[in-house]
């Protein structure tokens, strides 16, 4: 019995063994980056960069070929290289500013749909090509992969940029209340650097938010819970706030179908840290002047954020998940998000408390 | 005949772990499916009515005193016999063919999920050689097996606390069971992703005889309906309600998504371990096919499990493909919901026609 047992042990560790992975020989792909081709005799194609760490150099290898679906390319960049190349570890997806005007979710289908693949892949939009931005030697980076996967997550962090995977793409595509959004990177003189929100419309990018736009909406959206914003009041008049408390919230006032009120208020209590301007801010009445003027300051910017959101008639800070909520089913249908989006009205309102000033007088 | 018993308190998991297997990971995709918005709440009425279907077996139970259904149906009439015996062979049939079914179709998922290069047929052969042996042990070994594999599997609900972050209530919504297709498929879809229940049926002469021990047995649905809803409730809050509906395994999609600092892609690792729960499944139809066929045959137990396995395994070598597996399971288990439903109810007409020609 024992024996028989020892022998069915054995065939069953045996099953293991089939399929053989030998990490040397394997090309972790780390990035992928697509384009969509503008000029030439490949108009309309694809060009795919990937890019590699190689460990017996520590650096990382970039290859390009041009094809008609993204699945083809990697039968053509296997050729291209001496690993076997698998698409399990790939961290980040960088894909063109064109091709992202055209529509991404053919792109994104391929990636969601495959079982080796994960959904916290990254997702970002580049201004001109990833092709050039993976490739070029930096003086400052060993690999550029990584950095851009670290500034990513870093700059996700300090709420300049979304941090958007393939789940949150597709969640946010797939449902009707609400569009996605993407960060936006660009190659800079001597790096790379972060460029804010891409707003698409479906699956199509139309526009962007820059700089401080992008806290705003993110101050709007509640993601944004602790930091600083500098604050340009006027050219004279410049404010460092750092806050520490951001309760922001949406709410909607449905009279009809036709009637609909949403109001967005945010409530910010912190300090002023830094402030250069005409205003004594150890006078309370001066502070209660800066205070109303930061709040001027950002209902101007929310009011451009929803100015933008309207000329597109895009949703892309889910303000349909709280209008969805207070109607029925068939009132839903009716309205067609996001199209109605200019019928709506929407009141921003910003409170700002400064608690104090710092410890100089 | 086997005089071994275990506490009722092993009932709790042999409930559970039979009736919980592979459809957990699509179970909010046929629930988003089927029944739209909101469809989670349909867990609710459908694990109430699997409640009161559990009540009729309790109540056989305590009429039983730990007399074996055989011996019930049996007693009724003493020339049925001629008909029992082909029922009981083809209904022992059945069973094994539904449990090498069962071993198939997780093996094809795992194939198409983890390992592409996995030989199907020989894995499920493997799988049968385990069961095998966990088979010819005996009911009590089984239960204590059952246990351990438990205990096993059981902590992987806890990495649902990874998601609290990310699960919003916004993603509900307040609609209600909107964009709904094939409603009352959905109930039956539902209705046979707890079956599993019905195998307590045979294990009354194997109960050791405590005051309300049958209380286990409600506890094990108990918990299969809390982790049913529970999953399906951050599927929910997680995906949105058009994901759900495009993802075949949702709850594979929701482990792929975590991430630690020392380890990811955890649900490979998870979905292995399910392989316990299959394992189990599996262990629990051969076994009661096991005790129907030794009604008709007088072999040894050794004997009866490899001529079952094997017709098991013949038969269905030729369902190669994971849809031709999908669909024969869909098939079988319909018909084990049948078997389910009415098993019961002709056990108490016949009890209750015994007690009024005795009273």
């Amino acid at each position: 019995m024992a024996r028989i047992l020892m022998i069915i042990l054995i065939l069953l560790m045996q099953s293991g063994c089939k399929d053989q992975k030998i990490v040397e020989e394997i090309g972790f792909i780390h990035t992928i980056g697509y384009e969509s081709i503008e000029e030439g005799e490949d108009t309309g194609k694809l060009k795919v960069t990937i890019s590699l760490p190689v460990a017996e150099t520590l650096k990382q290898q970039t290859n390009t070929t041009v094809v008609d679906t993204p699945r083809e390319s990697m039968l053509f960049l296997n050729q291209k290289t001496d690993k076997n190349l698998v698409f399990g570890q790939v961290r980040s997806i960088l894909i063109g500013e064109k091709l992202a005007e055209k529509g991404v979710w053919d792109l994104i289908d391929t990636f969601y749909r495959d079982p080796v693949l994960r959904p916290t892949v990254k997702l970002s939009i580049v201004k001109s090509s990833p092709q050039q931005m993976l490739s070029k030697e930096y003086p400052n980076y060993q690999m550029v992969d990584t950095v851009i996967e670290e500034l990513l997550t870093k700059e996700a962090r300090l709420n300049t940029i979304p941090e958007m995977d393939i789940h949150k793409f597709a969640r946010d595509y797939l449902d009707d209340d609400i569009d996605p959004i993407a960060p936006i990177i660009l190659q800079s003189e001597d790096g790379i650097m972060s460029e804010g929100i891409g707003l698409f419309s479906n699956d199509q990018l139309k526009t962007s938010l820059p700089g401080i736009k992008a806290r705003v909406f993110f101050l709007l959206t509640g993601e944004f819970k602790e930091g600083n914003l500098l604050i340009k009041i006027n050219k004279e008049e410049k404010v460092l706030f750092s806050f520490l408390k951001n309760k922001s919230s949406i709410k909607v006032g449905l009279n009809n179908s036709e009637d609909i009120d949403v109001n967005l208020s945010i409530d910010l209590k912190g300090f002023l840290l830094e402030y250069q301007g005409e205003k004594d801010i150890n006078n309370e009445k001066q502070i209660a002047e800066v205070e109303g003027d930061i709040q001027e300051y950002l209902e101007n910017e929310i009011n451009e954020i929803l100015e933008i959101m309207k000329e597109h008639q895009i949703d892309n800070l889910g303000l349909g998940k709280y209008i969805k909520r207070k109607m029925d089913y068939q009132t839903w249908r009716n309205l067609d998000w996001p199209k109605s989006i200019d019928r709506i009205n929407i009141n921003p309102t910003v409170t700002v408390t400064i608690i104090d000033t710092g410890l100089i007088k | 005949m086997q005089n071994e018993k275990f506490k009722p308190l092993y009932l709790f998991f042999i409930t559970y772990m039979t009736q919980t297997g592979i459809v957990l990971f699509s179970l909010p995709n046929i629930i988003a499916n089927h029944f739209g918005y909101n469809g989670w709440i349909m867990i609710i009425p459908i694990s109430v009515v699997v409640l009161i279907h559990i009540g009729l077996i309790a109540i056989i139970y305590s009429f039983n005193k730990g007399e074996s259904i055989f011996q019930t149906i049996e007693s009724f009439n003493s020339k049925a016999k001629m008909i029992l015996m082909p029922l009981y062979i083809s209904l022992s049939i059945f069973w094994s063919i539904l449990s090498v079914t069962i071993a198939k179709h997780y093996v094809h998922v795992m194939k198409f999920l983890y390992f592409p290069q996995t030989d199907v047929q020989w894995f499920v052969l493997l799988t049968l050689i385990v069961t095998f042996y966990l088979v010819t042990r005996g009911i009590v070994t089984i239960a204590h097996i059952c246990t351990i594999f438990f205990f096993l599997s059981a902590p992987i609900i806890l990495l649902l606390i990874y998601f609290v972050p990310d699960f919003s209530f916004l993603q509900f919504s307040t609609f209600l069971f909107n964009e709904n297709k094939d409603f009352y498929g959905g109930i039956i879809e539902l209705y046979t992703a707890f079956l599993g229940f019905e195998v307590i049926l045979f294990m009354f002469p194997y109960i050791s005889k405590e005051k309300s021990g049958f209380k286990y047995v409600f506890w094990g649905h108990f918990y299969t309906s809390f982790v049913y809803l529970i999953v399906t409730l951050f599927c929910y809050g997680f995906n949105s309600i058009h994901q759900l509906t495009r993802q075949v395994y949702p709850v594979i999609n929701l482990m792929k998504y975590i991430e630690f600092d020392f380890i990811e892609r955890l649900d490979s690792i998870i979905f292995i371990l399910f392989y316990l729960k299959v394992l189990i499944t599996i262990t629990m139809y051969v076994w009661i096919s096991l005790v129907t066929l030794k009604r008709v045959v007088k072999w040894s137990d050794n004997l009866i499990v490899f001529v079952l396995l094997t017709v098991g395994y013949l038969s269905t070598l030729a369902f190669l493909t994971k849809k031709e597996s999908v669909f024969l399971l869909s098939a079988l288990t319909k018909v084990q919901l049948l078997i389910s439903v009415f098993l019961p109810l002709i056990l108490l007409i016949i009890i209750f026609n015994k007690r009024r020609s005795n009273g």
